[in-house]
């Protein structure tokens, strides 16, 4: 069974995979968000930094760890270490 | 309270704001500044992730006033493109004494800065995330019950 995500881009990773926002069909063997960062990463070119530990991820609106699952119409989204205030 | 937005604010009127509240025997405000980072007149770009940003500087309010006795509290913060000198942030704290109003003030601006999916560029350079902010929240960390 595919999901479809909608997936964001922030900061810096933004600029370096030339992509803000872009949807994503997953198959049945990414299941989590870690196993997504590594299938995006094999893009090849800056895609790699999707493994770089710092870059965190949040799954519709809230930040989480690399264990939680993927699901049908999540919006995920990958950002660096934030620099506001 | 919070609000983010691209305008500027008036933090006179923010602090009028505070000081409106019943029992209010202080006030306490931050306010953060684009600092002069080039010579050549570059501007400050903040990007934001727009939904996430708002939630989670209300749930930094919510857990200000679950931890201090405060009567107020209020996070403006801006995006787009701001100039050297231009205001980007204002946080405040109205309370019966000042202690509370200081520490919730002061939890405010330390968490936001390590929570709140903001991204700075001086210029065309992005602005690298600081271990003394870091540091800063993780004095906030209260001990698991």
């Amino acid at each position: 069974m595919t999901r479809c995500l909608n997936i964001l881009y922030f900061g810096s990773l933004a600029e370096q995979v030339k992509t803000q926002r872009e949807a994503v069909e997953l198959g049945v063997d990414i299941k989590i968000v870690q196993q997504l960062r590594e299938h995006l990463s094999e893009r090849g070119h800056n895609w790699h930094k999707l493994t770089d530990k710092t870059i965190k991820s949040a799954v519709n609106l809230q930040v989480v760890g690399p264990n939680h699952p993927l699901q049908d119409g999540d919006e995920v989204a990958f950002f660096p270490p934030v620099t506001g205030g | 309270m919070i609000s983010v937005q691209q305008h500027d604010f008036d933090a006179g009127q923010e602090w009028q704001n505070l000081n409106d509240q019943p029992g209010v025997g202080a006030v306490v405000t931050f306010v953060g500044l684009v600092r002069d980072f080039s010579d050549t007149g570059e501007a400050m770009t903040l990007e934001h992730y727009p939904g996430m940003t708002e939630n989670v500087l209300e749930e930094l309010i919510a857990q200000a006033k679950q931890r201090w006795p405060v009567q107020a509290l209020r996070i403006v913060h801006r995006i787009g493109i701001l100039q050297p000198g231009e205001q980007i942030v204002f946080v405040g704290a109205s309370s019966a004494h000042r202690k509370a109003a200081f520490a919730a003030c002061e939890f405010l601006i330390d968490m936001l800065k390590t929570q709140a999916p903001f991204w700075k560029k001086e210029g065309s350079h992005w602005v690298a995330a600081k271990a003394s902010d870091e540091h800063h929240a993780s004095q906030w960390q209260q001990p698991a019950d």
